[in-house]
């Protein structure tokens, strides 16, 4: 395996004084497309929460790239570490560029006036998402699609090796599904970028993972390769659906069976 | 498209129309003085005669007090909205003025406003009620992740105990009823050049700073999580940033009592000229709270004449029907 980005020991969480996390230990690879699965509830927001130090953490519990996170500074962290939540809003009438833009905030002084390094960054970004030609729009006035694409140039656009994402494609059509999860693999594939993800779609996690990592109840239920994680038999298990599973080259494509 | 050439035509209309308001305000008043009178006045300097104490005694440090008030209430309001990420949100709805109100007469009931120690013992008074309902907010907001409706509930829960409670010290401390019924309700009468000194330093000392965190005020208006990742110490900014306005707005209180209204209209029109942007907005919100509190000062003085209205009457008969308007408006925001 190559070198680890995120490596969590034994991490505990609590809510409502009941575990949900008992010791959860994790390692993840750099360069790769990690997707994280498993039913509502399971933790994978929490665990991603915890990631972007939202949540309380202990020290010597998560390590991003060999560091404790609680010794990185809140910027320093904004450097390594971008994150695309679940539910975003924009109410107020800044411009595509506008939010992009925000995302050099951990590189800019108070009263300093945005770089040329700025400014190139957040063109690419904007490029890279295919957006560029929305950049003078009101971001409030995008569709489902346009807006999430916003959002990931924003995080392109803080310039960190790790991307964390939490159900990007979630409210898409399969169409800009395809297309976000696409940005995002080449991203990976650039070795630039580091993917961390919580996907619900099963198929779009085969087409488009490295590692899987399956999640239930606070635990680590599974983590590997595709194929040895989305099997008919760990995902019934799991999901309490029955499903077939048929093997294309490694990237298996699953058919839950409604009745 | 570039409209930072646009913006500055508008800041600079924007500050004529406020000289012009000053310069028209100090004509009108119980005794009208012809505009060349009072700039002839102006440029003189303080005198002897009726008009000269009327322009610089009365009527100037009356609108220079509107105009710093008004700016800091704004400026205020404008930070407090996107620190709580609630287009909601001012002093006077989060409860935070009447928090100073009440510091206020409390000091007054148990007659710590006496003549030792002077004119800063009402700021002082202000600024411990005012930051006790800072707190709470504060303390609410962390607790309530974001929720606006919670939060919203709250300052008026908060309200509605604060004013019952002047209430009950006016009728315990009937001696000091007139002077706790102003502060409830707003004025520039009793203002003084010591006074207009006073707000003005207070009002650089705690507004400045907030020059320095408007990159930070834009992406709070994003979500809590996003600005976190994008590297704001969201607790600290928010402590810092309510300290200072926190101070300005309890200064505010104790020379003009409360204000309503001033921190919710003004940001929420100037961002409908300049857009959200912190750098812009901030500079157009101090000068455009200044314009409109004067103005309201101005019908509040002559509306009535001789008699004069409180002027917080005039911003709460104007604000809150922006107020409701943004209540109802407040689904209509777009999402994913």
């Amino acid at each position: 395996m190559s070198e680890s980005i995120i490596t969590i020991k034994n991490l505990v969480h609590s809510y409502h004084l009941k575990k949900l996390f008992d010791n959860l230990s994790l390692q993840l690879p750099k360069h790769t497309f990690i997707s994280i699965v498993g039913p509502n509830g399971s933790g994978k927001t929490t665990l991603l929460r915890h990631l972007i130090r939202s949540l309380p953490t202990e020290k010597d519990k998560i390590f991003l790239m060999d560091q404790d996170i609680s010794f990185y500074t809140q910027k320093e962290l904004a450097r390594n570490l971008s994150y695309v939540p679940q539910q975003s809003k924009l109410e107020y009438d800044f411009t595509v560029y506008e939010v992009v833009a925000m995302g050099r905030y951990p590189y800019q002084k108070p009263l300093n006036l945005p770089s040329t390094e700025d400014h190139k960054i957040v063109n690419e970004s904007l490029k890279a998402m295919k957006i560029e030609h929305l950049k003078d729009q009101n971001g409030t006035q995008l569709s489902g699609g346009e807006f999430q694409r916003m959002l990931i140039a924003r995080a392109l656009a803080q310039d960190s090796p790790l991307i964390l994402l939490d159900e990007p494609v979630s409210h898409l059509d399969v169409h800009n599904q395809k297309e976000i999860l696409n940005l995002l693999r080449n991203l990976v594939d650039s070795n630039k970028t580091t993917v961390i993800t919580v996907l619900h779609d099963l198929n779009a996690v085969s087409a488009f993972s490295d590692l899987v990592v399956m999640m239930d109840k606070g635990k680590i239920v599974a983590e590997g390769k595709v194929s040895e994680v989305l099997t008919a038999q760990k995902i019934e298990e799991i999901y309490k659906v029955k499903v077939r599973v048929e093997n294309n080259n490694e990237r298996p494509t699953i058919l839950p069976i409604w009745n | 498209m570039d409209n930072s050439r646009v913006h500055k035509g508008l800041f600079i209309l924007l500050l004529i129309l406020l000289i012009a308001t000053v310069v028209i305000a100090l004509t009108k008043g119980a005794a009208s003085i012809e505009l060349s009178i009072v700039v002839k006045t102006l440029i003189n300097g303080p005198a002897n005669d009726t008009t000269s104490r009327i322009i610089w005694q009365l009527r100037f440090p009356r609108v220079l007090t509107s105009v710093v008030a008004g700016a800091i209430l704004a400026v205020s309001g404008m930070v407090y909205q996107a620190l709580f990420r609630n287009p909601m949100a001012d002093p006077y709805v989060l409860g935070i003025s009447s928090g100073g109100a009440f510091g206020v007469s409390i000091a007054a009931y148990f007659g710590l406003l006496g003549a030792a120690g002077g004119i800063w013992k009402i700021p002082i008074a202000a600024f411990v009620g005012a930051f006790g309902s800072a707190t709470l907010i504060l303390l609410l907001a962390n607790r309530s992740r974001g929720n606006q409706t919670t939060l919203l509930l709250f300052g008026v829960a908060l309200n509605f105990l604060l004013s019952a409670l002047m209430t009950l010290f006016m009728f315990l401390n009937r001696s000091q009823l007139q002077s706790i019924l102003q502060w409830s309700m707003g004025s520039f009468a009793t203002a003084s050049w010591q006074k207009v000194a006073i707000i003005t330093s207070i009002a650089i000392f705690s507004l400045i700073p907030i020059l320095f965190f408007t990159r930070e005020l834009d992406i709070l208006l994003t979500d809590e999580s996003s600005a976190l990742s994008m590297g704001v110490e969201i607790n600290k900014v928010r402590t810092i940033l309510l300290l200072f306005t926190t101070l300005a707005t309890s200064v505010t209180v104790s020379f003009c009592g409360v204000i309503g209204f001033v921190g919710l209209m003004v940001p929420h029109i100037m961002r409908l000229i300049v857009g959200p942007r912190h750098k812009r907005l901030f500079i157009f919100s101090l000068v455009g709270g200044a314009l409109i509190t004067l103005l309201s000062d101005t019908i509040a003085r002559l509306i009535v004449a001789p008699s004069e209205l409180p002027v917080g009457i005039i911003t709460s008969i104007a604000g809150s029907p922006l107020f409701f308007f943004l209540v109802f408006n407040s689904r209509k925001r777009s999402s994913v």
